[in-house]
């Protein structure tokens, strides 16, 4: 009975151990994950200064990466899913800041190599560490279709119709390629339901747009009118 | 901007794989949880002791079969196992209290150790404490049930395999993130066998144990009278056979 004991404490103490190394870890990468947050929080309010606030974040998409690799040096070989649930949430957040950065820049999707590229461990050819997994993946686009149909109305606000065309335009990318996968009913596919609002924010937004377009053309047009006839009574 | 619909069919294949493992473990895991409560279930029936061992037997053989099932599906790596071990633990919490409460009845000891049966390792610490903390439960039936039947000797017995597990529980550190609700259960539990010990104790000490064999058919009320009459025509030879005799008699006479 006592070596039974023995064996067991050991065994908690160990695993105890690892866990609280991993939970400090994540709450480092989460403090990083808030400051990217609360700059691209200025682009709602300053879309002008776009530009400058997205080279601000570079900085900290350089601590996030060694962050990570940190994070997935302390995970145990082959427990990758044991403490899995210590970071589900916090990586899909990067993930979205990530791709939300990206496609600021370079209007195309993130993949998930790309990420996995990005937040990698210490050892770059480990093939044993999962890295940032699918779902996480997954999590992270949905966050980001969400934040980018806020963005979509903030940017209308500023006139900038050009970009809210083109978020909707990404946005049916990324629902169709959602409808591509067999998704279970799950903590996912809740989320995955959530995109059909965003869509149909766009859409509404779109059409005030046009409504509002239609309106001054219609404005300009009589007043031209009018002007024209009060000269030709002159 | 166009291949991504290819993207998301590659990110299909690799979810459909996962979900298709996991309902395949899912499965096999509902069905050890099945028998090994069967197995509990059939081991508090009253039963002559070699046929019920034999039978006992095959049925944790059943359940290994299921188990196997799972280490099959895993046994490709062990990072397969932890994106799983959430439902399969539920399953192996179970067969342990069932195995363990199988070998306590067949040895009248309490075993600790179980031998590995299986070439991955499913059983991990934290599931075994949950098996053992429910075996708790079903040894504290057993005793209940084994005093209403005038048994006065197995509660002692159970009684020191209770402590024994309760001990453990406590002295474990605190990482080991026992379950409290089940730690408060054990504890309720082993008082009331505390208890049924106790007053076991006392009755034996304001009657000798002869008298309270002479007077106790007396005591009990109706009720229980035929219930002990009926056990002892199912499972005491002796009793049968001069029962048969009886009724040949009668009818003959008749």
């Amino acid at each position: 009975m006592e070596d039974v004991l023995l064996k067991l404490t050991e065994n908690f103490e160990e695993e105890n151990s690892t866990h609280e190394q991993i939970i400090n870890s994540v709450k480092e990468i989460k403090v990083i994950n808030a400051q990217i947050d609360f700059l691209l929080e200025k682009i709602h309010s300053k879309p002008n200064e776009m530009n400058e606030i997205l080279n601000q974040t570079k900085e900290f998409q350089e601590t996030l990466q060694q962050k990570y690799s940190s994070l997935f040096d302390l995970i145990p070989k082959g427990k990758y899913y044991k403490y899995y649930y210590l970071w589900k949430a916090t990586g899909s957040q990067s993930v979205f800041l990530i791709a939300i950065i990206h496609w600021f820049e370079n209007k195309t999707l993130i993949t998930q190599e790309t990420v996995k590229n990005l937040f990698h461990p210490s050892n770059k050819e480990d093939i044993s560490q999962i890295g940032i997994d699918l779902e996480n993946y997954l999590f992270g686009l949905i966050q980001l279709s969400n934040e980018l149909s806020r963005f979509a109305g903030t940017f209308a606000s500023h006139g900038k119709y050009q970009l809210v065309q083109e978020i909707q335009n990404f946005l049916n990318v990324i629902y169709n390629g959602f409808k591509c996968l067999n998704l279970k009913n799950d903590d996912l596919r809740r989320r995955f339901d959530t995109l059909k609002y965003d869509l149909k924010r766009l859409e509404s937004i779109q059409t005030d747009i046009h409504k509002l377009k239609g309106f001054e053309t219609f404005l300009e047009k009589n007043f031209q009118e009018k002007d024209e006839m009060e000269i030709d009574q002159k | 901007m166009e291949n991504i619909e290819g993207i998301f069919e590659n990110y299909r294949t690799e979810f459909d794989e996962i979900n298709n493992k996991r309902n395949r473990i899912d499965i096999a895991r509902k069905d050890v949880t099945i028998f090994s409560k069967r197995l509990i279930f059939f081991l508090h029936r009253d039963m002559p002791n070699q046929n019920k061992f034999k039978e006992a037997q095959k049925k944790l053989e059943q359940i290994h079969q299921k188990i196997q099932i799972i280490a099959d599906e895993i046994s490709t790596d062990e990072e397969c196992f932890w994106r799983y071990s959430f439902t399969i633990s539920w399953g192996i919490e179970e067969y342990i209290e069932a195995v363990l409460f199988y070998y306590y009845l067949k040895d009248n000891k309490l075993k600790i150790k179980i031998r590995k049966k299986f070439k991955n390792n499913l059983i991990f610490p934290k599931d075994y404490l949950g098996g053992l903390a429910d075996l708790t439960g079903e040894l504290m039936r057993y005793s209940t049930d084994a005093v209403a039947h005038g048994d006065t000797q197995t509660p002692i017995k159970v009684l020191e395999a209770i402590q024994q597990i309760y001990s453990l529980f406590i002295s474990l550190p605190r990482s080991a993130k026992v379950d409290m609700n089940k730690l408060s259960v054990m504890e309720t539990s082993m008082k009331k066998i505390e208890n049924i010990c106790f007053k076991i104790q006392l009755a034996q000490e304001e009657f000798p144990k002869v008298i309270l064999d002479e007077t106790l058919p007396q005591i009990i009320p109706q009720k229980a009278k035929i219930l002990t009459k009926k056990r002892k025509n199912n499972y005491d030879p002796q009793f049968k056979q001069s029962k048969e005799q009886k009724e040949q008699k009668e009818s003959k006479e008749n």
